[in-house]
């Protein structure tokens, strides 16, 4: 048996135990993974800065604050979230108990993206365990330092059986995903992500898939261009523009292109130095793959800004394109690095067609002081989420459902839609064996009189709401009288 | 064909008119008026089709879309409407709320069960969601398809809502092309291929398929009633119902009485012969027939048992003592046969039930509400109805739908609406305030990161208007209580001789 059926066999033998169901247990397998971020903040961001390059406080302010707030919440919510759900009751159904009760699902996979090997590996855990799932975690091999250290740390932490880490490239992957799951969480390519769910389907698996996508920015002419630019800047270079939310490509109308591009450049410079290089804040190109396909993609285009890279750091200079059009090399893929394009459009209602001429991205981004103009957008586009003047930050909302649509993706996550998604909502009924003359309706023989009854107790609609508001005002009009009677005579 | 009827309606979606709610609510109003006037066509093809009673039609199909239209007519206002999300402190002054927004063109595969059902309370969510539809009724009912065919065009608008109908090749030509969602209602085995050729263009899947939904009847309970209730559930449409309780476990010493009640019933819903009820259905086709015919072999039967392949009749059968690893125990039956199985306990049974493939339903018949709910916590299953059966299907508030191989996704009332809507998170900011994200900008030093960090982790507050009012009202209270306390705290000092007075102190 290979190393990925033993880990998945082990996992669900641990689940059908029954272990993950008290929330005590969950909670207790929570704080160990919050113990195991804050304990091992160092390893963390050790391994980052060899895999990305990024600094400590970017790993803390990226990667690990996200999954601290998430398992925060998680432990505080948890019983609420996990506590039946009462719904609406029809007249037919009005003395019988009647909730959505949430289950877990069993055996959970999750792969993890090479961008923020922690948040987004950690983060859908949290849900799973939160929702009673085992779960079996495949960090990417492309950050090979922090997918080692998840592998040798978090065993330490986490019930070992129930949550392995397994490690490895392709065909591990692909050997993984033979197995049978009760969930796939995958984070990645489009690419990928049609393999992943082609997989599940074997097995009627369902899937969350978060893709990503070219994520366009439109600045209205009329807007404070000086912060636009300064929070596009921050949004599409940190992490060397490595983030599935970045802002990929902006759109602007031509009279305002040049002084976007001396914005730009400023904030660069404010933000990264005049050496971006030297510069311990700006990260670096994941490896030498993405390095060559970023450098291709700046074929045709004029560079306004940056522009120099040195392959043996797999750096990359952050680097804004003019003369871009819809045709260019850099518009046929999602970006994913430090090259900023900035395309030229006659007003909104251009950007607009030019958005929906594509696929719909993973986030789309506004900046305006008018707010038409973003209704308008909002109206007219679809994309997994929309910010209106500034970026990245919804990421951080958990009351907001991260996630995409059509090949951005699929399911969305953050919060209670983490738990929401990795549980299995049971509907049930509790009716009592009495009280059987009503059900006379529906046997058969059936006639015309059965049916009109049948038609009547199923139509009827009851608002339950507000007859209790009204039965409310009628106890309360009726003790006001008793009180104006007895004592205000 | 197919692949016009699909860009036209791309098109058509793409013009933006599905947008208003006015005109989602037209097309609910047309479909409304479509099930009302035309209900006596659609009860004679379902005739033809599976021998439906004219009674059952309505009750089956017809009341349950009426239910699923009204709804949605009533509540697309509140469904559709953008929906405020907690904030935490840095997002305070910004708004943010979720905007439910139409996927785009879904593509409906109904089933031949319940032909109108399931194929049309689909294409109500769809609609309500704001998108365009292809409707592939099932090629099985062939009556109900074609005329589903000829009649939805003549209501709703053509170019969003086409009726594609064929066999397996159309089929699998409508899914070579690309939608925005995708529900199927059938068998795991083709579900398992429209899912692979959904991954191919990344289209999200609503699958609700079947299983053996097993119907566990405690010694302790109202057997007569419990037997009642499962005869009928059991043998409506023949059988051929995906929420149908598929198989009995029960005790050994309950077993003669479970059939002695069933045979009664069975005589009190269809007569002596059920062959001549007008309330007993038919198998759908000759293929189901010997399939079901097939699973009987070797069995003696202790009720029923009869058939007529020229009618594909077969008689409402019971089945006892059926060893649990038969072929009759491996495949959903889908036919009007009631095989029974014993188990030592309620732990035993629910072992069974472990043991087997996650079932689209589970029954329970048992007064000891200690017992139920320890069934409930130990097994899963699409949903559950204690003492009775296939009920939470008619509760549309209750979403509904199947868990592992008995499908994923859910529908029903809003939850039709919720599933084919995209929910996009929406966060509309002001380009002031700049100053206080400074701290998250580089360079990063070690003051800017605590800075970041509480501003990252400051917790959700509760904007709602209900918690806002409350908070109001409580401030009001406790202020009140406050002056009281310090006017009577006032007055007692300062009556502090009178009040003594008064008690007839200076006596």
């Amino acid at each position: 048996m290979s190393r990925q059926q033993l880990a998945v066999q082990r996992a669900r033998k641990s689940f059908q135990t029954g272990k993950t169901k008290p929330l005590e247990s969950r909670i207790h397998q929570l704080r160990n993974l919050l113990r195991f971020v804050t304990e091992r903040r160092k390893d963390i961001a050790e391994a980052v800065k060899k895999d990305l390059s990024k600094s400590e406080h970017g790993t803390e302010l990226f990667e690990t604050l996200g999954v601290v707030g998430e398992i925060k919440l998680a432990i505080e919510k948890l019983a609420e979230w996990a506590a039946p759900r009462p719904v609406e009751k029809s007249l037919l159904t009005i003395s019988d108990e009647v909730f959505v009760h949430p289950e877990p699902l069993g055996v959970v996979l999750i792969i993890g993206a090479w961008n923020y090997p922690w948040a987004v590996t950690l983060q859908p855990l949290v849900g799973a365990i939160a929702a009673g799932n085992a779960a079996v975690i495949k960090p990417s091999e492309v950050c090979c330092h922090s997918a080692k250290v998840m592998e040798e740390l978090l065993p330490r932490y986490l019930d070992k059986d129930l949550y392995p880490v397994v490690t490895g490239g392709v065909p591990e992957t692909q050997e993984l995903l033979r197995q049978r799951f009760d969930h796939i969480f995958y984070t990645g390519s489009s690419a990928v992500g049609k393999l992943v769910m082609e997989a599940a389907a074997r097995n009627l698996t369902p899937v969350t898939l978060e893709l990503g996508g070219k994520s366009p920015c439109y600045i209205d002419k009329n807007c404070d261009i000086t912060v636009a630019c300064r929070r596009i800047t921050w949004g599409k270079f940190v992490n060397c523009g490595q983030t599935c939310i970045a802002p990929d490509y902006v759109l602007c109308e031509p009279s305002i292109q040049s002084r976007v591009q001396e914005e730009i450049k400023n904030c660069i410079k404010e933000f990264y130095t005049d050496d971006p290089k030297t510069f311990e804040d700006y990260g670096r190109i994941i490896n030498k793959r993405h390095f060559k396909r970023i450098m291709a993609l700046m074929e045709g285009s004029t560079v306004v800004v940056g522009g120099d890279s040195d392959e043996s750091q797999c750096y990359i200079a952050p680097t804004v394109l003019k003369n871009v059009t819809g045709e260019s090399k850099v518009m046929k893929e999602e970006i994913f690095g430090p090259l900023l394009p900035i395309i030229t459009v006659s007003g909104v209602d251009e950007a607009i067609q030019f958005i929906n001429e594509r696929e719909k991205p993973l986030v789309i981004y506004v900046f305006s002081n008018e707010n038409k103009l973003i209704k308008r957008v909002i109206a007219e586009t679809s994309s997994g989420a929309l910010l209106a003047n500034d970026c990245l930050v919804h990421f951080t909302v958990s009351s907001l459902p991260f996630g995409g649509v059509g090949h951005s993706g699929m399911g969305c996550y953050h919060g209670r839609y983490g738990f929401d998604q990795l549980s299995h909502m049971r509907s049930c009924l509790i009716k009592q064996l009495k009280m059987e003359g009503v059900n006379s309706m529906r046997y058969p023989p059936h006639t015309a009189k059965k049916l009109g009854w049948a038609r009547f107790f199923l139509l009827k609609q009851i608002n339950l709401g507000r007859l209790r508001r009204m039965m409310l005002l009628a106890m309360f009009v009726g003790v006001a009288s008793f009180v104006v009677q007895r004592f205000l005579r | 064909m197919e692949r016009q009827a699909v860009q036209r309606a791309r098109e058509a979606f793409l013009s933006g008119r599905t947008r208003p709610l006015e005109f989602r609510l037209q097309q609910l109003h047309a479909l409304q008026r479509m099930i009302a006037e035309k209900e006596t066509e659609i009860a004679t093809a379902l005739k033809q089709d599976i021998n439906r009673s004219q009674y059952d039609t309505p009750l089956l199909e017809l009341i349950g879309i009426e239910n699923e239209i009204k709804l949605a007519i009533e509540k697309l206002g509140e469904w559709a409407a953008p929906r405020p999300a907690e904030k935490n402190l840095l997002t305070i002054s910004d708004e943010v709320y979720i905007q439910p927004e139409p996927l785009g063109v879904v593509l409906i595969i109904g089933a031949w069960n319940y032909p109108w059902g399931l194929t049309l309370m689909p294409l109500v969510g769809a609609i309500a969601a704001g998108n365009a539809a292809v409707v592939k009724p099932s090629e099985l009912s062939e009556c109900s398809s074609l005329l589903l065919r000829a009649l939805l065009p003549r209501y709703l608008d053509k170019d969003l809502y086409p009726v594609v109908t064929g066999s397996v090749s159309e089929t699998q030509e409508l899914l070579r092309l690309r939608f925005d969602h995708i529900v199927f209602t059938g068998s795991s085995t083709v579900a398992k291929l429209v899912m692979e050729a959904a991954a191919r263009h990344l289209t999200p899947v609503t699958l609700e398929l079947g299983g053996k939904s097993p119907c566990y009847i405690d010694k302790n309970c109202n057997i007569r009633v419990a037997c009642r209730r499962i005869t009928w559930g059991k043998f409506i449409n023949c059988g051929q119902t995906c929420i149908a309780p598929d198989y009995i476990l029960c005790e050994p010493c309950i077993q003669g009485r479970v059939v002695e009640c069933i045979r009664q019933t069975l005589l009190e819903f269809y007569g002596a012969d059920p062959k001549c009820s007008p309330d007993y259905g038919r198998i759908v086709n000759q293929r189901h027939f010997n399939r079901i015919m097939g699973l009987m072999e070797g069995y003696t039967p202790v009720v029923g048992g009869q058939s007529d392949s020229s009618q594909r009749y077969i008689a409402p059968t019971v089945l006892k003592d059926v060893p649990p690893h038969s072929r009759l125990m491996q495949e959903e039956i889908f036919g009007p046969v009631l095989p029974i199985v014993t188990v030592s306990d309620m732990d035993n049974a629910i072992t069974f039930i472990n043991e087997r493939e996650k079932p689209l339903a589970l029954y329970i018949f048992c007064s000891d509400k200690k017992a139920i709910k320890k069934m409930i916590a130990e097994t899963t299953s699409g949903g559950v109805t204690v003492n009775d059966v296939m009920m939470h299907y008619t509760l549309n508030s209750l979403p509904f739908g199947g868990v592992g191989q008995s499908g994923m996704g859910r529908y029903h009332g809003k939850h039709t609406f919720e599933q084919l809507s995209h929910h996009r998170a929406c966060m509309v900011r002001s380009l002031g305030m700049e100053s206080v994200n400074l701290a998250r900008y580089p360079p990063q030093n070690r003051q800017r990161a605590r800075r970041a960090r509480m501003a990252l982790t400051s917790p959700l507050i509760d904007m709602s208007k209900r918690t806002l009012v409350w908070a109001i009202l409580a401030t009001i209270i406790g202020l009140g209580l406050l002056i009281a306390l310090l006017v009577i705290l006032l007055i007692a000092a300062g009556l502090n001789c009178t009040c003594w007075y008064w008690r007839g102190f200076y006596n």
